[in-house]
């Protein structure tokens, strides 16, 4: 399987954080949602990869390429679209897309158009015209023109309304899915994450809590709750749980590697009337923020 | 690089037709009032647009986070830099061609005619020291950001226009500041250490944007 981007030992310090990554690694032509709760380091990490944010220590590389040694190679190969538009407001989608254009090897011109007819932006209008959810497109499309391998969306969603919000995300599903490419997708907008994702990265205060599969993932977390009369099991069966809590009789749990056998386990102890409901990525992510349920 | 430059003078295009207008008026209006002292309102004017031009170039990047969006495709620091650096030499080369070519042009404000060399040394020498502190104006957007930009540049107009009259007061032992340098030679060396203190700024900058965090 390759690799389409690792991150070892990586970390950056500022006065009040730390992003600290042991490891990451992205495989080609997978979606990877990056979620955390604001400031947990989501937009540094993504960064990080372009060298916009220089490291304290670590190592990155994109489809094998050193992201320091060979960054102008690096950037060849990956489109990305930032939280905020940056791109010059005094110009044109067409001009901007000259310009953008004489430096990527791969630009396709045509591929460009379409892209900007598909999303509906007109070519002469000024960026400073254009709404926040078309910057956004303009931002894309210029990223998807040059058909990079990696494309890295750094909370593509934030600041539309719901309307704008629904539209970017069904054409960006559209574009994503549509070639064989890999995506790190960054977002505090948990349901955006589910809709496309691959694999789940959740962040914590800098740090990665949780780096999974998505399916499994969504297997595996459990809300489960019964009854236990027998008071001389209660420790035995609250330490089978990840997060859990009695109210009188009736014990509520999290777990995290919920299987067939658990519910059997269960009743061995004394359990009655297990309920065991699958719980969404929401969710989850609202336990792991807060540390319980 | 080239492309970078002409993308700065694209995105300025409407502000620089319009200063040049202004400018225009300004210059024949001044012209008609001052007569023969009219070129070195000419080349105080032109000094001074290129500093704006110069701060407009930072400002458009501040405003429009155009640092983080250039740092984002695949262009080397030195590219960008230098970018910058061509874009405001070339500015300043232009504006003060453009100076001396309107000079020239008027018999009774020629510069260069005999017994106003002296002038004309005067204001290439202040056009060397503009270039530098374009080029530190440069330097400082890199490293710092536009609001230090906009404080230095504050700062130095204040000197140029009251602080070097005070100049030998302040400094009361500074000889070499009258060092008896035929006005050739004290251009020269200007020229040189213009020369080399632009360089370092260049060099300076790239080491910095290397190093800074973009948003």
């Amino acid at each position: 399987m390759q690799i389409a981007l690792s991150m070892e030992n990586v970390s950056k310090e500022y006065p009040n954080f730390k992003l600290q990554i042991a490891s990451l690694k992205l495989p080609s032509g997978s979606i990877m949602g990056l979620v955390g709760p604001n400031g947990a380091g989501k937009s540094t990490l993504i960064k990080a990869i372009l060298n916009l944010v220089p490291l304290d220590t670590g190592r990155i590389t994109v489809l094998g390429r050193d992201h320091l040694k060979q960054e102008i190679e690096v950037k060849q190969l990956v489109g990305y679209v930032p939280e905020e538009s940056n791109l010059y407001e005094e110009a044109t989608p067409a001009w901007l897309g000259g310009f953008v254009a004489h430096y990527y090897a791969t630009w396709d011109d045509t591929y460009y158009r379409g892209l900007l007819e598909k999303f509906q932006i007109p070519v002469r209008r000024k960026v400073k015209q254009l709404s926040k959810g078309g910057k956004m497109k303009l931002s894309l499309a210029l990223q998807l023109a040059h058909r990079p391998d990696l494309l890295l969306l750094d909370e593509p969603t934030a600041g539309l309304d719901p309307l704008a919000r629904r539209d970017l995300l069904q054409e960006l599903l559209e574009v994503i899915q549509d070639e064989k490419r890999s995506v790190l997708f960054s977002s505090h907008i948990v349901g955006d994450v589910e809709k496309v994702a691959d694999y789940v990265t959740f962040l914590k205060e800098g740090s990665i809590v949780l780096c999974e599969d998505k399916e499994k993932l969504l297997e595996k977390w459990r809300q489960v709750q019964f009854k236990v009369f027998d008071s001389s099991r209660r420790e035995e069966i609250a330490n089978l749980f990840t997060y859990g809590k009695y109210c009188g009789n009736y014990f509520q749990g999290i777990t995290d590697h919920f299987d067939e056998e658990l519910p059997v386990r269960l009743k061995e102890l004394g359990a009655e009337n297990i309920q065991a409901v699958p719980l969404d990525l929401e969710k989850i992510m609202v336990i792991l923020s807060r540390g319980g349920i | 690089m080239w492309r970078l430059l002409l993308k700065d003078l694209y995105l300025q295009k409407r502000r620089i037709i319009w200063t040049l207008w202004i400018v225009l008026i300004l210059l024949v209006a001044a012209r008609v009032v001052m007569g023969d002292a009219a070129p070195v309102i000419f080349f105080a004017t032109a000094y001074f647009l290129t500093s704006i031009f110069t701060l407009q170039i930072c400002y458009n990047e501040e405003e429009n986070k155009g640092l983080a969006f250039l740092r984002s495709l695949p262009l080397s620091t030195r590219e960008v830099v230098s970018s910058k650096f061509c874009a405001m030499l070339l500015v300043t080369l232009l504006t003060l061609a453009a100076a001396f070519a309107w000079s020239l042009s008027l018999p009774t404000t020629n510069i260069f005619a005999a017994g106003k060399q002296e002038t004309a040394l005067m204001l290439i020498t202040f056009g060397e020291l503009y270039l530098v502190i374009n080029s530190l104006l440069i330097f400082v957007y890199f490293r710092w950001g536009y609001a230090r930009v906009q404080f230095l540049f504050s700062l130095i107009m204040t000197f140029l226009a009251f602080g070097s009259m005070s100049l030998s007061r302040l400094f009361p032992k500074a000889r070499f500041l009258e060092a008896g340098l035929t006005s050739i030679q004290g251009a020269s060396t200007g020229l040189a250490t213009a020369i080399i203190l632009i360089f370092l700024l260049w060099i300076g900058s790239i080491k910095v944007l290397q190093k800074k965090e973009l948003s």
